[in-house]
């Protein structure tokens, strides 16, 4: 074998002659490969996912149901690549933890990078080898940065690549003993990791095929991978699926993008493209080296003492491997030498560049954050973290995303009627089909149904998101609901299910300690909702027959049946008044007016007297004038709001009416985000 | 052996010693220690207690609800040798073999169970023996159920499984996820032979196929496409006659409303339904005016044991008032039991006969099943309607069917509970009735059995047993239908999912979606 063949990219053996190699080099490559770079990696990793990412969003945006008993785990038992789709929901888990999910999700990429490493410095030039690395790395971070991607894919590459770090560990032994290597890693792999199998039959058969040119025996690897894929699917359909009494969720995220479906096959085929990258780069750069003239076969007969080892980002050009010391290059013309040097950093930073921006293209996307981040805060009761979040979203996907829970936390602040109309108002909640949409709807259609005093219908909404998607939330809302009905041994069975839960668990461990104990379930949240619950049901009187003939759910007729069985009942009147104002019927608002009593509001709030005041403009009545200032139906409108409403009049006859976008932009100054603005640019819409 | 294998064997068998299980069963040579007694029966889960089980039934786990820090078990008969068990859990696992020896060799006799509960000082308890009755005759050995979740409005994944009651095996007959979750459910079975049944598919809203009737004969299955021009709906209830040629089916349209207060949500009334008899070879159906009364609603039906009586369900078809939601005063349905003579000879129909009325029996009356000894029938009574899993006050009733004229009928007050009770089916040997059953939690229906003597005198039931005593605990699926049947279930999940995605007869009119309600 000559020394070109030797110094190729040949990974049967060592090329280097580690004996004279500086005693640092020797460490770096003895079979083992120092982790700095992935430690330092980690570091950063971790606090960009903290940080920038938040990984406690990840957890809400895919968290399912995560159970720590034998069923559940039996269940990722029967189906090859269930096992690291496992892992994955374990990881996840972490990510309710925040640090702790960050490092944890750090560490296994980094695992992954470290083995590319090792993998890489056998078949290419530490360059090239920093280059993949780096793009690696860069991929894996941007990946871990969307929430819809799902963790079982890193945990699956990991061990691919540490699987292809062990075969090729094993590259100068016979083909044997490589191929028994290679079936038994590819069976235990192919059952943990599904398709990522194929990411280390790729990298080995690269490794043998283009690298060790032992082509023949690449496909026969190619081939027994096949035989082991079939051989394993048939072996684990004869398993007794039913007997593990489980039905293992299906992913269902409360956000996906449209690409989501994608992002696995980009994962597992990008180290493979790596391999055959950086083989065919040693290939060719090893090709354009033998053609060289006769100095090179000295050089080589005689050869060089090595340079030092460069450090890690060192800009030096002889970092790509050529083995030469650019000083002791002979006389003749070495073509390849000369271009690699110049093309070198110009390619470092172009690719540096590139990768730059793909990152800040690629990095979180702050819409999305925002999204979970008011969604996550409604569920936890953050109602002014609710408020603040919810700016940063964009109006057009308030309506669905938003607009709700900033009603919710609005009422609970106490500033629903005052400060609606300053957020975007699109619809209100309560409508029963808004479930159907998935579970984030689910969730928020639910909490408020459940808070008006709708038990019974909370409830059809949590029975049918847990009958889709089984979720943790919703296995607590379900017993929720049971305990606020009273149906404590239908609570338990839930609870019981929901404490092998890995997050929620301890939620349900508290109830059943109660329950044990004989002590009541119902914390002061449920009993003030089960006080709020209707009890004589109104399912005929809350229908409302549909233009088409068919039948459906009144929201107002629901709203009005909780204030008819109980008049206190706050948020339904709340929400009832928001129901007329967002329809633009100020009629039916001041109607309600003789109910502000009961509720002890200090003052008429700002969205109701404005919609007393266009009322009292659309009849042409004249509001009554007493001692303390304007009344409309017995409540008192503040001269400030009667001042505006006067001004509406001017703006009115100075534009002809309201449906100008000059006669908008007016309105706006004038009064700001409120109902008096939503009313007519509403109205101008209409006009249009 | 040199030392390093020596060392190798030592430490793999310490391992083993180690491993081994520490709850056994086995024949102690007990030393004489002393339990204080307690006069009471201990608790345990799932009651067994105070019961009548089967010889040929898998043992019973059970977990003991008593404090202790260990416990022993003795299970004791007038022959053999007995069972003893001593563990630190409260659960406690009976070894299968010496289970079945024991129960074998004492049919007819009384089982005793005697638990002693050791307390944290060291001293045990001795509770009273918990005593059960063994029967002398067999139940049939599987039993075929539909199992899905809680459903409400939207379903996931049901499936038809069967269990082999003398072990704990249980295996999927036709999962949902084999015909792109689609709804399956009314399986019916023809005098408890595993080799001759239907059911019913119909699509989801992910890809739909026709909605029809498969057939089962032994080991092949083929769509039976009933839907015609004639017909409303596909078939629901069916129930095969003894020579199993054909079969009654009600062809139901249901729909489901939600009760906006009060204890049960769901609520599941027929809009109308009518009988009609099915050829299964031929498919032919006939739908006349004696069973398919345009101004009644017929359901329900079930062959006599000799195939020559048809009983079935009826009720005036509500007026319902354009002003108001279609199920407003669904709750003053009631339904009569009614029979008809049937002559399978010349396929001719009798005079209808009213059995019992719904005010006679106070309350509606639904799924009549008669003895395949022809002496009784068991039938459900609640408040009202026919969807009687949804109504807590569902009970069991039994009718003698001896008697000559008004048919005596009684609550089956030792085997009802005071929730849901239904879905009652006969074993061939008419001594043992299974049944649903909601009492644990109100939500989640169990298999229960029950033993039947031939006064008609049921005993007190006991669910079907798991080989971990506390599997119902945290099981969130319903048994629906559980139907005994003779042997397991042979035709292959790949055969049905074949025989579904088969294409239907070009008879066949627009498929059914996913609007129609899953019984639950």
């Amino acid at each position: 074998m000559n020394a070109s063949e030797q110094s190729g990219a040949n990974c049967a053996s060592d090329p280097v002659d580690t004996q004279t190699l500086p005693r640092r080099r020797r460490a770096w490559r003895l079979g083992s490969v120092a982790p700095w770079p992935e430690l330092v990696l980690l570091a950063f990793f971790s606090l960009y996912l903290v940080r920038r990412v938040n990984t406690q969003l990840v957890f809400w945006n895919q968290n399912d149901l995560f159970l720590w008993n034998r069923r559940f785990v039996s269940g990722f038992c029967v189906s090859a690549g269930q096992p690291c789709e496992w892992l994955g929901k374990l990881l996840l888990q972490t990510c309710h933890y925040d640090w702790c999910g960050a490092v944890a999700i750090a560490a296994v990429a980094c695992m992954a990078l470290l083995a590319m490493r090792a993998i890489s410095l056998r078949i290419a030039p530490i360059g090239a080898v920093r280059v993949a690395w780096a793009a690696s790395a860069l991929m894996l971070v941007v990946l871990h940065s969307q929430y819809d991607y799902d963790l079982a894919c890193t945990v699956s590459l990991s061990l691919a690549l540490m699987a292809t770090w062990i075969y090729l560990s094993a590259s100068n032994r016979n083909r044997w003993i490589r191929w028994v290597a290679f079936v038994v890693a590819a069976v235990v792999l192919y059952y943990l990791a599904g398709a990522a199998l194929w990411t280390f039959v790729a990298c080995c058969v690269i490794a043998e095929g283009m690298a060790a040119r032992q082509r023949g025996f690449a496909l026969c690897l190619l081939v027994s991978a096949g035989g082991i894929v079939v051989g394993i699917n048939i072996g684990l359909s004869f398993l007794n699926q039913s007997f593990w009494h489980l039905d293992l969720p299906e992913k269902s995220y409360l956000i996906t993008s449209a690409w989501d479906a994608w992002l696995p096959l980009v994962v597992f085929a990008w180290y493979p493209a790596c391999v055959f990258a950086m083989v065919a780069f040693s290939r060719r750069a090893q090709s354009l080296e033998n053609r060289s003239s006769e100095s090179e076969k000295n050089a080589i007969e005689s050869p060089a003492p090595r340079k030092p080892v460069p450090t890690f980002f060192s800009d030096d050009a002889s970092d790509w491997g050529d083995s030469e010391d650019p000083e002791d290059r002979s006389d003749s013309p070495r073509r390849t030498t000369r271009f690699l040097q110049s093309a070198a950093p110009v390619a470092k930073w172009s690719v540096l560049a590139v990768a730059a921006a793909g990152m800040l293209w690629m990095s979180p996307s702050r819409v999305v954050q925002k999204i979970l981040e008011v969604d996550l805060a409604a569920n936890d009761h953050r109602w002014q973290t609710v408020l603040d979040a919810a700016r940063g979203v964009p109006r057009a996907l308030n309506a669905d995303y938003t607009n709700h829970d900033v009603n919710q936390a609005l009422y609970h602040l106490g500033r629903l009627p005052e400060e609606m109309f300053q957020y975007p108002q699109q619809r209100l909640i309560c409508d029963h089909g808004f479930g159907a949409r998935g579970r984030m709807f689910s969730r928020k259609a639910f909490d408020v149904l459940l808070e008006l005093g709708r038990v019974n219908e909370a409830e059809i909404i949590a029975h049918n998101d847990f009958e889709k998607h089984p979720s943790a939330i919703f296995l607590l809302r379900i017993a929720e609901t049971k305990i606020i009905k009273g149906q404590y041994d239908a609570a338990r069975m839930y609870l019981r299910a929901l404490r092998d839960d890995a997050c929620y668990g301890n939620r349900a461990d508290i109830y059943l300690h109660r329950a044990d104990k004989n002590r009541s379930l119902l914390d002061l949240d449920l009993a003030q909702i089960r006080a709020r619950m209707i009890t004589a049901d109104d399912a005929v009187q809350t229908q409302q027959k549909q233009p088409d003939g068919s039948w459906a759910i009144s929201t107002e007729g629901t709203l009005l049946s909780l204030l008819k069985q109980d008049p206190r009942n706050r948020m339904a009147f709340e929400y009832m008044m928001a129901h007329h104002l967002l329809n633009r019927d100020p009629a039916a608002a001041v109607k309600e007016f003789p109910r502000l009593k009961t509720f002890a509001y200090p003052r008429t709030p700002l969205s109701y007297e404005q919609a007393a005041l266009l009322h009292a403009g659309n009849q042409r009545q004249k509001p009554q004038m007493t001692s303390f200032g304007v009344m409309i139906n017995g409540c008192l409108i503040r001269q400030e709001t009667v001042s505006q409403f006067m001004k509406l009049y001017e703006i009115d006859n100075k534009f002809d009416g309201f449906a100008k976008p000059a006669a908008q932009v007016a309105i706006q100054r004038l009064v700001g985000n409120s109902y008096f603005a939503y009313f007519f640019k509403a109205e101008s819409q209409d006009h249009e | 052996m040199n030392s390093r294998r020596r060392a190798s064997a030592i430490i793999v068998l310490a391992v083993l010693l180690a491993a081994a299980p520490h709850d056994d069963a086995h024949a102690l040579a007990s030393s004489p220690e002393t339990a204080d007694s307690v006069t009471r029966q201990p608790g345990i889960r799932p009651d067994f207690s105070n019961t009548v089980i089967p010889p040929n039934i898998a043992p019973l786990n059970f977990a003991v609800q008593e404090p202790g820090t260990a416990y022993r078990v003795r299970l004791r008969s007038e022959k053999g040798t007995g069972i003893d068990i001593r563990c630190n859990s409260p659960s406690v696992t009976i070894p299968p073999r010496q289970w079945r020896t024991l129960l074998e060799q004492n049919r007819g006799g009384r089982l005793s169970i005697e638990i002693e509960a050791r307390r944290e000082d060291g001293t045990w308890r001795r509770f009273a023996p918990i005593e059960s009755a063994i029967a002398r005759e067999n139940i049939d050995s599987h039993l075929v159920y539909r199992l899905l979740g809680a459903v409400f409005v939207n379903w996931n994944h049901i499936g038809i499984y069967q269990r082999d009651l003398e072990t704990y095996d249980e295996r999927p007959i036709l999962c949902n996820t084999s015909f792109e979750n689609g709804c399956v459910n009314c399986h019916a079975f023809a005098n408890g032979n595993p080799e001759l049944f239907s059911l019913q598919v119909r699509p989801s809203s992910m890809k739909p196929f026709a909605s029809g009737m498969l057939v089962v004969r032994e080991d092949s299955a083929a769509r039976l496409s009933t839907q015609s021009k004639a017909l409303p709906t596909p078939p629901t209830y069916t129930t095969w006659h003894p020579s199993g040629r054909w079969a009654a089916v009600s062809l139901t349209r249901s729909e489901q409303f939600m009760h906006s207060a009060g204890a049960e949500t769901r609520e599941v009334y027929d809009r109308y339904s009518d009988l009609a008899l099915i050829d299964t070879m031929t498919g032919e159906i006939s739908s006349p005016s004696v069973i398919a009364d345009p101004g009644k609603i017929e359901t329900f039906p079930a062959w006599s044991a000799d195939g020559r009586c048809l009983y079935f369900c009826t009720a005036p078809i509500r007026k319902e008032a354009p002003s108001l939601p279609p199920f407003a005063g669904s709750e003053t349905v009631r339904y009569d039991l009614m029979r008809i003579p049937f002559d399978p000879e010349t396929l001719a129909w009798g005079k209808l006969e009213t059995v019992l009325t719904a005010d006679r029996a106070g309350g509606s009356i639904s799924e009549p099943r008669p003895s395949p000894d022809g002496r009784f029938l068991v039938f459900c009574r609640s408040d009202h309607g026919a969807f009687q899993v949804l109504q807590s006050d569902c009970d069991l009733y039994i009718m003698d069917l001896t008697q000559k004229d008004e048919l005596p009928f009684r609550p089956m007050a030792a085997a009802n509970s005071p929730r849901t009770d239904s879905w009652h089916c006969w074993s061939r040997n008419s001594r043992w009735l299974v049944f649903s059953s909601k009492r644990d939690s109100g939500l989640f229906a169990r298999p229960y059995i029950s033993y039947i003597d031939r006064e008609g005198h049921e005993s007190k039931p006991f669910v079907v047993p798991q080989k971990d005593p506390l599997f119902y605990d945290s099981y969130l699926k319903t048994y629906n239908v559980p139907e005994l049947v003779e042997g397991p279930v042979r035709v292959s999940q790949q055969e049905l999912s074949r025989a579904i995605h088969a294409a239907a007869s070009p008879e066949s009119v627009e498929n059914h979606a996913a609007d129609a309600v899953a019984p639950n």
